[in-house]
């Protein structure tokens, strides 16, 4: 169900971006740098919950500390790459 | 800058409409039948069942362990026969004195409710244990109804229709996996195939004869509770291996039974499993010299019965394990008595004569591992349990490092210093954390359904 939701969320943000809000032109491997963090995102959430529901919480935190900054570090890379002139 | 694509909210009902109806309809459609490749071998018929695992696991023709028959013999002596007399009783003393301190200063692990947790599943245990003729269980197999009470012919079908029905009545009896296998006669114990007998025929003095149309061999795996089992080598972590061994030998009676009903004969396989279930993929040889399974680790328990029923056989399996245990080392590390090997290489030499020649493998120092358990009055398996392989179904994560293992054995040590930086393996003994095991909200058996 917690991936169900992720997924959910993950794909409805997608389109919102794509279709409404998205004003800038980023280059392709910011795209790829997007996609690798959302999945490191949800990767780390499925290591925190699924290593609670194992009762090992050490992986739990550690994984989910691991993963989840792997991912944020991607999107802001990718967020960077967007092109600096550009204006609402 | 570009002009943005719009979608009208219409539009944006009617994907998510089509979206929705495609996936409800993959859902909800009938898995497609499983097709197994078929083919003929030396007189049998086999199947691939590289469907039962993840996509890195390979089916090979031979198993990853090297083996010589012409070197094999049967074992004569088991380990506990290389402790002196003295040294066991002395050991046995220490035992009870062990448990009984424990009990007193309500160690964690070894308190009195954790030891009564561990003799409860033990007095099961030892009430389904083979001690009955043919080395099958008296009472519930001799009432069974065969056909010809019945008034019927045997069961007649094809050897892929026989293996899909055993393996139906093991998971029906709760065991996880099912492998079969060909009878190899240098792997039976004090037994061996007489062309000459219709029945099997016990001997007082003598091996049991059995006839040459015993070929097949059903291997049943059981994956011990994996929570419980965290707790070896304490009382209440070997509680997991009674409970597992309990119900693993009431599935074997169960397929013993099965298969008299059904026409043919079966007896609880008098002779060595590790080998008979690699051959039959459910896993491969590893550093413990016992068998590793690529989905439950070295964290299982096997059985076998014999039988004249033809069953498909099963192809072995190569998951890297050969290359990854030379690297690894964590359940040598584990041992507490530091039984298992830790050269960096397999060998043709066993360490005694409690073991059976003409492998090339780890071998353990027995007696050094029986000793530990008479001390501390336990069945440990804490290398069982540290085997970086013996992991629950929870997370990818299993998955991700199962791939990773199998695809690059080679840096199996970085991969172990990151399962130990993760806290994965047995849970240091005496610690209070021990205990949590009796407030988990845990299912029967540990295992969702």
């Amino acid at each position: 169900m917690l991936l169900f939701l992720l997924g959910m969320v993950f794909g409805v943000g997608l389109t919102v971006l794509y279709y409404e809000k998205l004003e800038v032109n980023f280059p392709w491997y910011s795209w790829v740098l997007f996609a690798l963090g959302m999945l490191s995102l949800m990767f780390s959430f499925d290591v925190l919950f699924g290593s609670i529901a194992e009762h090992e919480i050490k992986a739990a935190w550690l994984g989910f500390g691991i993963f989840a900054l792997v991912g944020f570090v991607m999107l802001i890379l990718g967020w960077r790459q967007r092109p600096a002139t550009q204006t609402e | 800058m570009s002009k943005k694509k719009k979608i009208s909210r219409k539009d944006f009902i009617k994907l998510s409409g089509i979206a929705s109806g495609t996936l409800g309809a993959a859902l909800l459609s009938p898995s497609p039948a499983k097709k197994l490749n078929l083919f003929k071998k030396d007189g049998y018929t086999y199947r691939d069942r590289s469907d039962r695992y993840p996509g890195w696991v390979r089916t090979v023709d031979e198993i990853t362990t090297e083996f010589d028959l012409a070197k094999t013999e049967k074992a004569t002596k088991s380990a506990p026969m290389f402790l002196s007399k003295e040294n066991m009783a002395e050991a046995k003393e220490e035992g009870k004195k062990y448990r009984i301190r424990g009990i007193k200063e309500e160690i964690p692990g070894e308190t009195l409710a954790d030891v009564a947790l561990f003799e409860a599943t033990g007095q099961i245990q030892g009430y389904m244990l083979p001690f009955g003729r043919y080395g099958n269980h008296q009472w519930p197999t001799e009432n069974v109804l065969t056909p010809e009470e019945l008034g019927v012919d045997r069961w007649s079908g094809s050897e892929e229709e026989a293996a899909d029905k055993l393996d139906a009545v093991a998971r029906a009896f709760g065991a996880h996996q099912v492998g079969f296998s060909a009878l190899e006669p240098k792997w039976l114990k004090n037994a061996v195939l007489d062309p000459n007998v219709k029945g099997v025929k016990k001997s007082e003095d003598g091996p049991t004869r059995i006839p040459e149309s015993y070929k097949y061999v059903a291997t049943l795996l059981l994956h011990a509770p994996p929570e419980l089992s965290k707790r070896a080598p304490s009382a209440l972590g070997s509680a997991a291996d009674r409970s597992t061994y309990m119900r693993l030998y009431m599935a074997r009676v169960g397929m013993i039974n099965f298969i008299t009903t059904m026409g043919y004969e079966a007896m609880v396989l008098p002779g060595l499993d590790v080998p008979h279930a690699i051959r039959a993929g459910l896993g491969e040889l590893g550093r413990v010299n016992r068998m590793i399974s690529p989905i439950y680790g070295g964290n299982v328990r096997l059985t076998s019965v014999l039988t004249n029923m033809p069953v498909a056989l099963d192809k072995p399996i190569d998951f890297g394990l050969q290359e990854f245990c030379k690297h690894c080392k964590k359940c040598a590390e584990a041992c507490p008595a530091g039984a298992i090997s830790t050269a960096d290489e397999p060998t043709w030499e066993p360490q005694g004569e409690w073991q059976v020649p003409g492998t090339k493998a780890y071998y353990e120092d027995s007696p050094a591992c029986y000793e530990y358990w008479l001390r501390h009055d336990t069945l440990c398996a804490s290398c069982m349990v540290a085997c970086p392989w013996s992991k629950q179904d929870k997370t990818a994560l299993h998955d991700v490092i199962g791939f990773t293992g199998a695809t690059a054995p080679g840096i199996s040590k970085l991969l172990t210093s990151l399962d130990d930086s993760f806290g994965y393996g047995v849970i240091k003994m005496a610690s209070p954390e021990m205990e949590n095991w009796w407030k988990y909200d845990l299912p029967p058996f540990e295992y969702d359904a």
